[in-house]
């Protein structure tokens, strides 16, 4: 049989393309790599999730047979130069953190605002934050977004379809802090039901939020959305744990379909009209360079988000277990700070487990065991963090290929990752850590303290760039609409296709963008 | 086979009860960790460099003239943080400062990580530093 319609990858972007187009009498088959997953499959276990990978993670990909290689070196999904993602039914948004920011009007014209550093492959977008407006919108609407008033310096139509969450005893006394600093602040958006909506649940606050799947449902991901209302359609098929290993081309420019391995490791083939793809940002290009689609750029501009960040502690415990724990924004730091290029939001965090404050923050002085140890620990609840995701200056040297030895457990050659972002990133990182201690500071926080960055691939959960949108064929792999030039019926719907990443989490813009794709291939169908 | 002998765990409950000591909440042994590193070192197979790091200990031990469980508590902080600065040597099989490395960093996942996996029995170390959990 013949699809009008095969969407590679379920996760953010996928997941909504499947939708759009069953919704409008497509046949669509849906191919995940990774499982379906259901609540008992993701347990707490605090040394093996999306928070903290020690030993493993149970939502994908699995530990055996799936390496990537960094500068040469292999590695496996949970070492750190791997650059994870979940790989299940949703992609990353099964687990993530449900942050829902639109990208700053700015962030869409970097190059413009900013010129173009030596060195940096900084570029505009070819499209507006205007241009995405209207799918912020549906994204905020469809997948179900949380939050106060929205931020004036992005302009929406409509609210936000739920109120936000409440407030913490910590964002209190950091709203407390922006004050005195003359700082606006807001509720943090985030794709969570605050109230029952679409027929689930509300948050129930719980502890295990941000690297673990929700016990009420009511994290608002594409698996409990918008892949539902596709298979409701009766026109879209999913096959999971099916992983596609060619896009096949046709003569004159087309794609024809792909070839995929199921669960048995039987090899199939699969035809369609048009072809989406929507693997994450380093599988998308793994996968067009072992079509032999896109040339030389296809992989390149690979970046993600270094992180500024710092922490404190308050004079008296402020833990009060109110999850998802963030809860206050600022966007005083996006843009216009002097010295530096872009910047980026700043947040509190998700509620800590303990055993990852002790990894990440144990500051220097403190040994690493023993009594003093153990005294450290009992300060947890008075500890409070705040920073965000930095604006990356992009480098084009900092890419994917693929390995010419390493294969996977099906044979396929793997993504090989390479390069650093560009120093531009590390400066506007440190200029924004020195802001994350004035807001603690200013909060009333005591013994702040942060790390120092180094230059390196950020690419990781929040990895884009690596199939850049643009109007010439020469510096980009995808035209306007996210078809890949040169083929009239391939189109990219994940962050692959994003020019910069934004100053932001990225989940919403690549939401947003699969919402306006997909739509544009219906329209010129 | 178990990876570890009888006199190897004897030396590894008295090294985890430095790495987390009792005070006025259990030490890591009496919250479970040593089930926790019995099964991670299975699971992870890292039996060999704790059986050279363990009788790396006892021979640093040896050198004051007893066995490590023998020294006193203030004694076996001094070997075990001699150990952590020394990169090599002759008499071990593994590098003491990565075995310590490896030693303390595992049992403080366990002491501090879920109850499920075995180390923070009845959630002991949550209750001390005040992580609840309410859903
Ligand atoms: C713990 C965590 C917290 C996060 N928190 C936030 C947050 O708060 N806010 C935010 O904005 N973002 C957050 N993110 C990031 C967000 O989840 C990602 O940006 C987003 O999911 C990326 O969407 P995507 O469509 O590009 O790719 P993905 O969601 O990664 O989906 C790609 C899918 O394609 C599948 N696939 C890959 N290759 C193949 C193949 N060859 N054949 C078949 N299937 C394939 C994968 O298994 C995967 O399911 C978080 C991520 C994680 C893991």
């Amino acid at each position: 049989m013949k699809y009008d319609a095969i969407v590679i990858g379920s996760g953010a972007g996928g997941g909504i393309a499947a939708c759009v187009l069953a919704e409008a009498g497509k046949t669509v088959l849906l191919l995940e790599r990774g499982r379906q997953l259901s609540l008992a499959d993701v347990p707490r276990d605090h040394l093996r999730n999306h928070r903290l990978s020690q030993y493993g993670h149970g939502t994908g990909p699995d530990l055996e047979g799936n390496p990537r290689l960094l500068n040469g070196k292999e590695c496996n999904p949970i070492q750190d130069g791997y650059n994870n993602n979940a790989s299940c039914v949703g992609g990353g948004t099964l687990v993530y953190g449900m942050q829902a920011w639109r990208f700053h009007p700015l962030d869409f014209r970097m190059a413009t605002t900013y010129g173009v550093p030596d060195g940096s492959s900084l570029a505009d977008w070819p499209i507006s934050y205007d241009d995405l407006e209207p799918f912020y919108e549906r994204a905020e609407w469809e997948i179900g977004v949380s939050g106060g008033k929205p931020a004036p310096e992005m302009p929406s139509r409509r609210p936000y379809p739920m109120p936000g969450v409440p407030q913490t005893t910590k964002a209190k006394r950091l709203a407390d802090g922006c004050t005195r600093l003359g700082w606006a602040f807001q509720t943090t958006p985030l794709l969570m039901n605050t109230v029952p909506r679409q027929g689930r649940g509300a948050c129930s606050q719980c502890q295990h939020c941000v690297g673990f799947a929700c016990p009420t449902d009511a994290k608002n991901g594409t698996h409990n959305t918008v892949i539902p209302r596709a298979l409701a359609t009766g026109r879209c098929e999913m096959i999971t744990e099916a992983i596609v290993s060619t896009i096949t081309k046709s003569p004159g420019g087309k794609v024809s379909g792909v070839s995929y391995y199921d669960r048995e490791g039987v090899q199939h083939t699969a035809e369609s009209e048009v072809v989406v793809v929507a693997c994450g940002a380093i599988e998308t290009a793994r996968l067009l360079i072992n079509s032999g689609i896109g040339g030389d750029g296809v992989g390149r501009h690979l970046q993600g988000h270094y992180y500024a960040i710092a922490g404190g502690y308050m004079p008296e415990p402020i833990w009060d277990g109110v999850g998802p724990g963030v809860s206050i924004s600022t966007l005083k730091f996006n843009h216009g700070n002097e010295g530096v290029i872009g910047g980026g939001m700043m947040s509190d965090d998700f509620i800590m487990l303990p055993i990852k404050f002790e990894k990440s923050f144990r500051p220097p002085g403190v040994p690493a065991w023993g009594q003093a140890h153990k005294d450290w620990m009992k300060k947890y609840p008075r500890f409070v963090q705040v920073g965000g995701p930095v604006h990356e200056i992009p480098s084009s040297e900092c890419r994917v290929t693929v390995s010419n030895e390493v294969r996977d457990k099906w044979g396929i050659p793997v993504a090989s990752l390479s390069g650093t972002t560009h120093p531009e990133t590390v400066a506007t990182t440190l200029f924004l850590i020195e802001r994350a201690k004035d807001w603690l500071a200013a909060s009333g926080a005591e013994s702040i303290h942060a790390g120092v960055p180094g230059l390196g691939l950020s690419a990781g959960q929040h990895q884009a760039g690596t199939c850049r949108m643009g109007e010439d064929p020469l510096t980009s792999v995808v035209d306007m609409n996210c078809r890949v030039h040169g083929h009239d019926n391939l189109f990219i719907a994940d962050s692959s296709v994003h020019v910069t990443n934004g100053g932001f989490n990225p989940v919403l813009t690549i939401m947003a963008l699969a919402f306006r794709t997909s739509e544009g291939i219906i329209r010129s169908w | 086979m178990p990876s570890l002998s009888e006199s190897q765990l004897r030396t590894l409950v008295s090294a985890i009860d430095r790495i987390v000591p009792q005070d006025d909440f259990p030490s890591a042994s009496q919250a479970g960790c040593l089930d926790f590193l019995v099964r991670l070192i299975e699971l992870e197979r890292l039996g060999a460099t704790y059986a050279s790091g363990l009788d790396g200990l006892e021979h640093e031990a040896s050198l004051l003239g007893h066995t490590f469980s023998e020294l006193s508590p203030p004694q076996q902080d001094a070997v075990l943080a001699a150990c952590e600065v020394k990169e090599s040597d002759s008499a071990w099989l593994v590098s003491p400062q990565q075995f310590l490395r490896i030693l303390a960093t595992q049992t403080i996942e366990g002491y501090y990580s879920d109850p499920g996996n075995g180390g923070n029995l009845g959630a002991v170390s949550w209750k001390m530093i005040g992580f609840k959990v309410t859903a």
